[in-house]
């Protein structure tokens, strides 16, 4: 045998379980021992330490001032199960995870966290639905995709300048007309907005599934009227292998959906301001804002999500659906060659139409600015027509 | 040859680098020989392969594309660069026009001057997920490393100001636009130097070559290159053409009817047409910066 080898179960500082195995070269008598010995000690460092050259170097200098002549030593490190003691491999962005060969679901550090699933319904369905487009399914695929679901209740006190336009009638004395005119005023408002939300965060670092904000927004309204039931160990095996590991932890999924949250209360406390002033409202500036929100509850919730690709014609589309019902999310339909040249054919229309319009307004001696408008805006339609012919399909 | 502070190794210096990392303990160290603070790195969590399949899959949404890209588009290469970054952990007390703001925000600069004006200039990382850095990972994996070369003392005002203006945005979402932040008592200005995987990859279709970049840890795709279809340019060329000459023609009616406004306005629209169905026409490729999450 020319190298050592040791593996041992621990914690590290950072509190992850994990296995930790070493290969040192080349094989000395003891050399086995206190690789086991000095693995222990090196679990005191974070998960992270864990992976670079540095603990490598320090492993080989701690070895060689024991008396051992080693020129090379390997670390590896794998998650560990605390119900079935099996290793996991995960990429290290991952924090929860369900394990695949006993169900167990919790977090890297052996916290168990209750994992809720939205039922996925079954392959035909989507096939169903893409030959119902028209299409021909090439592939279709089911993610469990992560998202920590929040309930909370949000309150925030504001101070704010409404600035205002209203009608103000002048005149009327003797032989002047009376005659309305705009004037601009401001006043100064103050009070309370408070709400109740539902706020799902992705739990994914980065939410690279097609139609991730559509998918955010059906977990909130389901998680309203139909909140997903809790998985037994048993229920949750079979589908684990499709579960992506959340990368987000419940802390700091928190702090997003807390920062979301007072972002919106932001937005109701505008709305409130703007409610009090008497006449049509230019500007709301908010020059005091506390808000204060409270977390009631946090779940961790799976959504089934099925990403598809159908062939029609000679092109190749996409779409997204979830939950057992298919809902649609997004879905690329393909823009036939004649849909391209109708909206080319309604580019040029509209340059005529609007160059008619302007040139009958001028004739009629219409206000300068409205003929401005009406240029800008046909200007702008022909363009928005134009690149819309070559737009990549149509999105619903 | 600059000596490592950790492991004491002589570590080559490349030119132009101001950051070196040794690559017998992984420490990244500047000029003057001391430390710079954590250096982390993003694993890379996707093959070259499933990278060109997400790739082709996700070009296929552009009209330009051919139809039957998914099954002639060949692999030729791959390379894999470790570009560093600074992430910093920035928190304080910002003082705003409504008084002092108490804010905590991550912040990304290049260390790599390479990537300015490039999609990898506007990367913004997470330290969520980055591990020690590991030199012989980077070997294991066949990637190489770029060039550190913006210093600590440059990247430490960038990201006070970066802090600022990113507090003064958030901020603005709720108080309005035109918010303004200065860092009035930094807390923390915790700085890491982290590496990221990025492949670098070049494919063929039919008798030429093109390029995409994707991030190797998350599969973004952050620079492609996309042939257009022969069949698209020609039919762009004759929109373009037909648009030319609806210009011409709405110019003459609008000068014989004396119709003016009718006689600018509507060529005017018609010509931009043109111009830009001439554009999509002449392009032999379409380059495209955008990440894959947001297409």
């Amino acid at each position: 045998m020319t190298e050592a080898r040791a593996f041992v179960a621990e914690t590290t500082a950072d509190g992850r379980l994990v296995y930790l195995s070493a290969v040192a070269r080349p094989a000395q008598p003891g050399l086995e021992q206190a690789l086991t010995d000095l693995l222990h000690e090196l679990a005191r460092r974070s998960y992270s330490e864990l992976h670079g050259d540095r603990v490598r170097f320090d492993a080989i200098r701690a070895l060689k001032s024991l008396g051992f002549a080693v020129e090379d030593v390997e670390i590896a490190v794998s998650y560990r199960c605390p119900q079935c003691g099996a290793s996991i491999q995960l990429s290290p962005e991952a924090v929860v995870y369900v394990c695949p060969y006993c169900g167990w679901a919790g977090d890297v550090r052996g916290g168990k966290i209750e994992v809720r699933v939205w039922q996925a319904g079954h392959r035909g369905l989507v096939e169903g639905f893409v030959r119902r487009l028209g299409g021909e399914p090439v592939s279709v695929e089911l993610r469990y995709v992560p998202f920590w679901v929040f309930e909370a209740s949000v309150e925030a006190d504001y101070a704010a300048t409404v600035v205002y336009r209203r009608a103000r009638t002048v005149g009327g004395y003797g032989r002047q007309p009376r005659e309305t005119r705009y004037v601009r005023e401001r006043m100064k408002v103050s009070g309370r907005v408070q709400f109740k939300a539902v706020r799902a965060v992705p739990a994914r670092l980065h939410v690279e599934v097609f139609g991730g904000e559509e998918l955010r927004l059906w977990v909130e309204r389901k998680w309203s009227f139909q909140q997903p039931p809790a998985l037994g160990a048993e229920e949750a095996k079979p589908i684990a292998p499709s579960m992506l590991a959340p990368e987000l932890s419940k802390e700091v999924a928190t702090e997003v959906a807390v920062d979301t949250l007072e972002d919106e209360a932001a937005d109701e406390a505008r709305s409130a301001a703007r409610r009090k002033a008497p006449g049509h409202v230019e500007e709301v500036r908010l020059e005091r804002f506390s808000p204060s929100v409270t977390i009631e509850q946090g779940e961790l919730a799976f959504a089934p999500y099925w990403f598809f690709t159908f062939r029609k014609g000679s092109g190749l589309y996409s779409g997204a659906a979830v939950g057992s019902e298919i809902t649609p999310l997004r879905i690329e339909l393909p823009l036939s060659n004649a849909e391209r040249a109708a909206r080319l054919a309604g580019s040029w229309l509209t340059a005529a139409g609007s160059g008619l319009v302007v040139e009958l307004a001028l004739r009629w001696q219409v206000d300068p600015l409205v003929l401005l408008l009406t240029a800008g805006l046909g200007l702008l339609a022909t363009a928005k027509l134009a690149s819309s012919a070559f737009a990549p399909a149509k999105v619903g | 040859m600059v000596t490592c502070p950790y492991c004491g190794s002589e570590v080559d210096r490349q030119p132009g680098e101001n950051v070196l990392t040794c690559p017998y303990c992984g420490t990244a160290f500047s000029l003057s020989g001391g430390e710079v603070g954590e250096h982390l790195m993003g694993r890379v969590n996707y093959t070259p392969r499933q990278i060109f399949d997400l790739f082709k899959i996700w070009a296929l949404r552009l009209p330009e594309t051919p139809n039957d890209f998914n099954f002639e588009a060949r692999f030729v290469s791959c390379d894999l660069t470790f570009y560093p970054y600074w992430v910093y952990e920035v928190s304080g007390s910002f003082r705003t026009a409504g008084g002092l703001e108490v804010a905590a925000v991550e912040i990304t600069i290049p260390a790599c001057s390479r990537v300015r004006g490039t999609p990898l200039e506007k990367m913004k990382l997470s330290l969520a997920g980055k591990v020690y850095y590991s030199h012989r990972y980077v070997v294991q994996t066949g990637g190489k490393l770029a060039v550190a070369d913006v210093g600590v003392e440059a990247a430490d005002q960038a990201a006070v100001s970066a802090a600022e203006l990113e507090v003064a945005q958030r901020l603005g979402r709720r108080l309005g636009r035109g918010t303004v932040a200065r860092a009035e008592k930094l807390e923390k200005l915790a700085r890491r130097l982290v590496h990221v995987p990025v492949y670098s990859c070049s494919y063929e279709y039919g008798d030429r070559a093109y390029r995409f970049m994707a991030d190797a840890s998350d599969s973004r795709i952050l620079y492609a290159e996309i042939p257009v279809e022969a069949r698209f340019r020609a039919a762009a060329l004759v929109g373009a053409g037909s648009s030319f000459a609806l210009a011409a023609a709405s110019f003459a009616l609008g000068l014989a009817y004396s119709f003016p406004a009718f006689a600018l306005l509507t060529p005017l629209a018609l010509a931009s047409v043109g111009a830009y169905c001439l554009y999509k026409a002449s392009a032999r490729k379409v380059v495209v910066k955008e990440f894959f999450a947001k297409s």
